[in-house]
């Protein structure tokens, strides 16, 4: 099948793919523009290890078609944060040991970047609700979920830490 | 012959545990559930379910071990550089255990540099000593031996560099956390990083330049961490769903390294063990086709099964290990899948279950309840 | 895992999507969040030469709530509904299920319309729409129809929907009295082991009416008119309700599957129907 021109603006940055229709978006962003802080897990939509953030939404890039991406705008890790300028998130998983072999960390931390936007005061359950579409084999989530937490706390000028108080339960506020 | 525990104070940790968990008010309450159960009150059962472990890694002694006829040692190689920082590289290789902070700080107690100063490099073939790599929790027993032992070589070697440096004899200088010291006269030192400079720029007589050791360390024996692990879980009789209530994690490790690395490696570990013991399977169907090829049917649990664990530790050192660390990466999978699968067994107990099988789905679990006739 | 090759088309307008559907036949399909039929496509086990996406087209979209009656876009997905307070005061059963599906990153691309129009017995809008009697409209080139939920499953991947037709919305009135939609699932991210969407309305400590569906225990959701019929009249307990489940155990047919096996899954959907029950009761 064909290539179409295919226009996605990733990190601010705007960029004109030739891509077929049917390749899927992750993969767009991983070999045609070599933006690889989305990482291939499973692709079957269900580790979130590729999750980007589509036009506000977080979304499995292993399960959008390129065709359907074009025109989005799209925020990977690497629009979060860099080495020399890290995301508070990125610097409360190094804090707290957020992240082991690493591999779902990019998927983690795009989602727990929007959850933080939609619920900026969540509680330990809230947090572990919303990041339910993450998987992660190393760190059995606990210092994730506290990563996300101080992170909270400090996007919120808070100094002092309530990351180990578990809330009620109240999932609608993490959606 | 057979193999000899190393050390282990088995008693204290258990008695930690039972103590910290409550677990005298948690049997009471177990027991006025079965009450309640009986009587029509509740259709939920609670299960607690212990295991005490040791483990045995560290692989292994050369002339008992080996792969494919390699023996199981491990190695470290240091170069400390004239400015005073160091490159460390190991037999080993980290998937994410930590190993750049872990080794990093062993060498930094050892040779007294600053553990951010420390570069450790490790699984590049062209640059790394031999070794049997990161399985079976062998890395800190075997190659974080060689690395104190390596940093060990390193001091001694820096100790005569002192001793000439401050005109003494080699004996009249100690070892102070970063410095070679005048014995009875403290304001008389070189620092490691003075001796670094001194190893490469200065011309001592009988020493060769350079600051440099390697060392090949053969574990005279395994080590023998263990610990106490204790399940709490919540059973809905009818519908055979579970909820882990609390899950206490205590392990001892020997020396302990890094304790947000410990920490980390036993929360991964243990969620590991919720996910084989409640419902992870390879299954196939008659024609051979596996039937659980997907995630969502090979059960890893997210972020909302998994409980919020709380960890412990006892401290026994391993007498034999150079700074008596004894590994900690396969302990929370050796203690927590009898823990998960022991407090389903245990919420059954009081009806007379005497076997279950794993993994404890909810299926397995409904089928425990009704073969107890538990449905009515 | 790459689907075969295809076609793409982004109408933005309904009209345009038909007559692109209308030019291609059954080389063309449209895709909603895509969230069932892209893992469809990547498995091959879905063709679709032609393929048509709804999301430029502005009209399928939107929560519209006038008088006792809502309407909801087919394209309205389901981390909407979840966050539209307007329709949680409305019918708290539509957040309180779809909070069960799937997990976040699938809900905000997931859709309410692909939900229903997948026909998948797994999905758990279509029982929901049964209970909540909603309605369906069907473009197609011969113009606008309307479907009830209650007629429109008919098998697995088989609905009254015509190839050549475009689901544009749902409609329902709102569900007067307790409501509670009941799920039993292995994780999040998984389908129903069992679940059971339950409306009941009382006066004076007696249920007047009751709408019953459930989910994943049958090729299709099962609408449970015997079990609604037995609750009515009743305090929805002791014998009624006992009633209630065994007239639901006749009417579902689940299968094994990694889940369980089929004593099991009748057993939990009893246990869920109950449940559901007991919490539309003390809502009502
Ligand atoms: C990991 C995972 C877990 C999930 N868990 C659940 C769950 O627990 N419960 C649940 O209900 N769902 C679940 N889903 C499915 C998810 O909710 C889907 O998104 C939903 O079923 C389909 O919606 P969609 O918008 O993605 O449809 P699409 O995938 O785009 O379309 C599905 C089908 O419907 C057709 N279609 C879509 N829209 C229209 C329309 N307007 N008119 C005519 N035909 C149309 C398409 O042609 C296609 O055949 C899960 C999905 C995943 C990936
Ligand atoms: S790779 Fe996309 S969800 Fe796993
Ligand atoms: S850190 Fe390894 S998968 Fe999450």
């Amino acid at each position: 099948m064909a290539k179409q021109i295919i226009t996605l603006t990733v990190n601010g940055e705007t960029h004109e793919v030739a891509a077929e229709p049917r390749e899927l978006l992750v993969y767009v962003l991983r070999e045609r523009l070599r933006i690889t802080g989305p990482h291939v897990g499973c692709e079957t939509s269900h580790c979130g290890a590729c999750t980007v953030d589509m036009n506000g939404k977080s979304v499995k890039s292993c399960t959008v078609l390129a065709a359907q991406a074009d025109g989005a705008e799209i925020t990977t890790i690497e629009g979060l944060g860099n080495p020399d300028g890290l995301h508070v998130l990125q610097e409360m998983f190094r804090e707290h040991h957020g992240l082991q072999c690493g591999f779902c960390t990019p998927g983690m931390i795009t989602r727990a970047h929007r959850l933080l936007q939609e619920n900026p005061n969540p509680t330990e359950e809230e947090v572990r609700f919303g990041m339910a579409g993450n998987l992660c084999r190393c760190t059995g989530y606990q210092n994730i979920v506290k990563s996300i937490l101080a992170a909270a706390d400090q996007m919120n000028g808070n100094t002092s830490s309530s990351s180990e108080a578990v809330g009620h339960s109240n999932m609608e506020a993490a959606e | 012959m057979g193999w000899e525990y190393d050390s282990g104070d088995y008693h204290t940790a258990w008695d930690k545990a039972l103590a910290t968990v409550g677990y005298d008010a948690l049997r009471a309450e177990q027991a006025q559930m079965v009450e309640d159960f009986k009587a029509g009150k509740t259709r939920k059962l609670m299960g607690i379910g212990l295991c005490h472990f040791t483990e045995i890694v560290g692989a292994g002694p050369v002339k008992n071990c080996d792969i494919l006829g390699m023996g199981m040692f491990d190695s470290c190689e240091i170069r400390i550089h004239p400015t005073g920082s160091a490159i460390a590289r190991l037999g080993t290789i980290s998937q994410g255990q930590g190993h750049a902070t872990t080794f990093a700080q062993i060498l930094a107690s050892e040779i007294g540099l600053p553990a951010d100063s420390i570069t450790i490099e490790e699984g590049d073939t062209d640059t790394a000593p031999y070794g049997l790599g990161t399985y079976g929790s062998r890395s800190t027993p075997v190659a974080g031996a060689a690395t104190a032992m390596a940093g060990r070589k390193i001091r001694a070697k820096a100790q005569m560099i002192a001793a000439y440096l401050l005109e003494v004899h080699d004996d009249d200088v100690e070892w102070d956390v970063d410095r070679f010291v005048v014995k009875g006269a403290p304001e008389r030192f070189k620092t490691m990083k003075d001796i670094a400079f001194a190893a490469y720029n200065q011309a001592i007589p009988g020493v060769e330049p350079g600051l440099e050791a390697v060392s090949y360390y053969d574990p005279p024996n395994m080590t023998y961490p263990f610990g106490a692990y204790i399940a709490v879980t919540d059973i809905d009789v009818d519908t055979g769903e579970w909820s882990i209530r609390q899950f206490y994690a205590l392990d001892d490790c020997g020396t302990r390294i890094n304790p947000m690395v410990i920490e980390g490696q036993v929360h991964g570990g243990v969620t590991e063990g919720l996910a084989i013991a409640m419902g992870q399977e390879i299954a196939y169907d008659e024609m051979g086709n596996c039937k659980t090829g997907t995630l969502m049917d090979f059960f890893l649990p997210t972020a909302w099964e998994t409980p919020h664990y709380v960890t412990d530790f006892t401290e026994t050192p391993s007498p034999h290990h150079p700074i008596g660390a004894k590994g900690v990466g396969e302990s929370p999978n050796v203690g927590s899948v009898p823990a998960f699968s022991n407090a389903v067994h245990d919420a059954f107990r009081a009806f007379g279950l005497r076997q279950s099988h794993m993994p404890h789905d909810h299926a397995r679990i409904w089928k425990i309840a009704n073969g107890l006739g538990l449905h009515g | 895992m790459i689907p075969a090759g295809f076609d793409y088309h982004r109408p933005d307008s309904v009209q345009a999507a038909l007559s692109i559907l209308t030019e291609h036949g059954d080389e063309a399909r449209v895709v909603a969040g895509g969230h069932s039929l892209i893992p469809m496509m990547k498995l091959r086990m879905a063709e679709v030469p032609h393929l048509i996406d709804l999301q430029a087209i502005a009209e399928l979209k939107g929560i519209c709530i006038d008088g006792d009656t809502v309407t909801i876009g087919a394209m309205t997905t389901q981390h909407e509904l979840i966050t539209d307070d307007a329709l949680a005061d409305f019918a708290p059963i539509m957040r309180e299920a779809a909070l069960q599906i799937a997990d976040p990153q699938v809900r905000y691309m997931g859709t309410v319309g692909g939900n229903v129009a997948n026909g998948d017995p797994g999905n758990d809008m279509p029982g929901l729409m049964q209970a909540l009697d909603a309605v369906f409209t069907l473009v197609g080139p011969n113009g606008t129809r309307e479907v009830a939920a209650r007629d429109f499953f008919e098998a697995a991947y088989m609905t009254a929907r015509e190839d050549d037709e475009i689901l544009t919305a749902i409609r329902f009135q709102c569900p007067i009295g307790g409501q509670a939609y009941e799920k039993q699932k292995r994780k999040i991210g998984d389908y129903a082991t069992a679940a059971a969407a339950v409306i009941l309305t009382k006066e004076g400590g007696a249920c007047t009416g009751a709408s019953i569906a459930m989910t994943n225990l049958s090729d299709t959701p099962v609408q449970c008119l015997a079990s609604a019929e037995a609750l009515v009249g009743s305090a929805c307990n002791g014998e009624a309700l006992d009633k209630a489940v065994t007239e639901m155990l006749a009417v579902i047919d689940p299968g094994e599957d990694n889940r369980g096996p089929v004593e099991f899954k009748k057993h939990v959907a009893g246990v869920i129907l109950r449940r559901a029950i007991a919490r539309a009761w003390d809502r009502g």
